[in-house]
């Protein structure tokens, strides 16, 4: 199963996701620009995770990368998760809310091999970059 | 107004249509302005649609200018709360939040 990517220049958003039917999306970290979808009412785990406004994330390194295991991490708190979801690349963070503790939000995704997923991205940027410039 | 439908806000194997984009835009029971960290802000809508035999609040973010449809997803947060009837929810993290009369609950 791969992780695949979208990214639209104009809003400069991007979502990576995998050929999996999302039933629907949960803000992640209470911000309305980050989407984690899942597949089902039941489960935690990530099929698409969507991003809009990417670039304060690019290059790598600006914010939120660990380049020792190449993890883009979007959102904080991770320590403070209850629930940890893995499903490939993409592993979701949840906590049980603040002011709902039975309820558990999305605090953080990781993006494994962000590097190897960020590229096409980060192509598609750079030529919406130099389309402008001429 | 002319609103710039974006690549992102329609996706069709999330069952995110254009049609029920606009049916949310115009029958929305929910709008307010959200802003994320780094200060962007959108206008958020939110409406019931029907979807798998029951109805779903879909949300539809529109941008700051009225110009543009920046993305749109099945709100499973806000399906709960509202269903929940947890309006404090939608007060807490919606700036100028609108409700509509007659909102129904989806169950």
């Amino acid at each position: 199963m791969e992780l695949r990517s979208h990214y639209d220049p104009d809003i400069d958003a991007v979502s990576w996701f995998y050929d999996q039917p999302s039933s629907g999306g949960y803000e992640v970290a209470q911000n309305w620009s980050i989407i984690l979808h899942v597949p089902d009412d039941k489960s935690h785990y990530a099929v698409e995770l969507e991003v809009i406004g990417i670039s304060p994330w690019v290059p790598l390194g600006k914010r939120g990368y660990c380049a020792e295991t190449d993890t883009l991490t979007i959102g904080g708190g991770v320590d403070t998760a209850t629930v940890v979801a893995e499903n490939g690349d993409l592993v979701a963070y949840w906590a049980p809310d603040e002011y709902d503790p039975d309820d558990l939000s999305p605090i953080a995704v990781d993006l494994r091999n962000a590097s190897k997923h960020l590229a096409p991205v980060m192509a598609a940027m750079s030529q919406t970059l130099s389309v402008s410039a001429n | 107004m002319t609103i710039h439908l974006q690549r992102q806000a329609v996706t069709e194997h999330n069952e995110i249509t254009l049609e029920r984009l606009t049916d949310v835009l115009n029958n929305w029971v929910i709008r307010g302005v959200r802003q994320d960290p780094d200060g962007r802000r959108s206008i958020a809508f939110l409406g019931w649609i029907e979807h798998s035999g029951g109805k779903r609040l879909m949300r539809v973010a529109i941008s700051i200018d009225n110009q543009r449809i920046i993305s749109a997803f099945w709100d499973r947060k806000a399906t709960e709360k509202l269903n929940s009837g947890d309006m404090e929810y939608f007060q807490r993290n919606y700036d100028r939040l609108e409700v509509r009369d007659g909102i129904e609950k989806s169950l």
